[in-house]
């Protein structure tokens, strides 16, 4: 890519707030992610690069297949995906539960933005989106382990840091 | 003599290994389930354990390449998830890095990715954020990167602590390997 179309790029991407700097790589890969990914062939996808097709496997191939993911969740090919945790509506904000389970939080974030603190992309990305989502997860599917594993060392975090949470998971399972 | 049962009997060359050795199969669903139920209940190493199982049957991690595996690997999507909008929009996907570190030496670095499984006991996601959430809740992180020229030290964390999935000591482990190697070119410096 030019580094004018670069710079320009980044500045779009800088100002529409999207850190990812996985995202500031050539459009290119991005659309035959896409194509990949909701499972064109790869002939199908080599249409819109008319690359040759070594050239294809060795860098265009989608990083995942929805197709691939849905059966390794357990689902026939066929079946639509769905996972009744995943709609367990949670009382609270995410970020409440995150303060609850995790209470250093905030000092990691405050520590990330230091002098000597981690801006990496990657930081940003495990502070501000993986670690929530995970949390939203262990609090959706806890609901069920809880009751499978009342002695679990997480059924006890749950329990201890999350007030009325045998009630919110009894009326959620 | 070996090659002419081979030849008769087929498979690998052990005569009297069991018959079924080295076939291969497709995991029942109710043994996953049953498996999970075990590490869940009765393992001390559940966390390293939940993930090398889920892992490999969900997104077909080798083992090697995922006890190599540290918090820098874990990556998350917002396009590869099931929908294209909203929380199910996000994907958990780990990073097999390029080179001789995973054993399929890729010549660039790959991803494998995972969706929410149906049951949660075999979910890859589930048993990544059990794991993650217990670690950082029991361990004193710091999210410091000082030295701008080296890899910060939390990226380094294992992913599966090694040392407690295998049930042996990470000290008494290397000595053993030491030692096995030492003893390798012993023999061999005495045969050859």
């Amino acid at each position: 890519m030019p580094t004018d179309t670069a710079n320009s790029t980044s500045q779009i991407f800088k100002d529409c707030g999207i850190r990812d700097i996985a995202k500031l790589t050539h459009h290119r890969s991005a659309a035959l992610q896409l194509g990949g990914f909701k499972g064109l062939s790869e002939s199908e996808n080599n249409a819109l690069t008319d690359h040759k097709l070594d050239k294809h496997h060795s860098a265009y191939g989608p990083v995942c297949v929805a197709k691939t993911c849905k059966v390794m969740a357990g689902f026939d090919i066929d079946d639509a995906y769905f996972v009744p945790r995943s709609m367990i509506e949670l009382p609270n904000a995410v970020h409440w539960y995150v303060r609850k389970l995790l209470p250093n939080y905030d000092k990691w974030k405050s520590e990330a933005a230091s002098v000597h603190g981690d801006k990496s992309t990657f930081c940003a990305m495990f502070l501000n989106d993986l670690l929530p989502w995970l949390v939203e997860v262990i609090v959706q599917d806890g609901c069920y382990f809880i009751k499978d594993f009342p002695d679990h060392v997480i059924s006890k975090l749950l329990r201890m840091n999350i007030p009325a949470y045998d009630r919110f998971a009894l009326q959620s399972r | 003599m070996q090659q002419t049962v081979r030849r008769v009997t087929g498979g690998h060359g052990n005569p009297g290994a069991d018959p079924r050795k080295g076939l291969k199969d497709i995991f029942p669903a109710k043994d996953k389930e049953r498996i999970m139920d075990h590490i869940y209940r009765h393992r001390k190493d559940w966390a390293a354990a939940a993930m090398n199982f889920t892992w490999g049957h969900n997104g077909a991690v080798r083992g090697d390449s995922n006890r190599k595996l540290t918090y820098s690997d874990v990556n998350m999507s917002y396009g590869f998830g099931p929908e294209e909008e909203g929380p199910l929009a996000r994907c958990l996907l780990l990073v097999l890095r390029k080179g001789v570190k995973n054993k399929d030496r890729h010549d660039s670095d790959k991803q494998v990715g995972c969706w929410r499984h149906k049951s949660y006991k075999q979910c890859s996601v589930f048993a990544t954020a059990v794991t993650i959430i217990h670690y950082l809740s029991t361990s004193d992180v710091k999210f410091e990167h000082r030295n701008k020229g080296e890899r910060a030290p939390w990226w380094e964390i294992p992913l599966i602590d090694w040392s407690e999935y295998s049930g042996t000591n990470v000290i008494f482990a290397i000595l053993f390997r030491c030692s096995a190697s030492a003893l390798t070119t012993l023999l061999v410096s005495y045969f050859c």
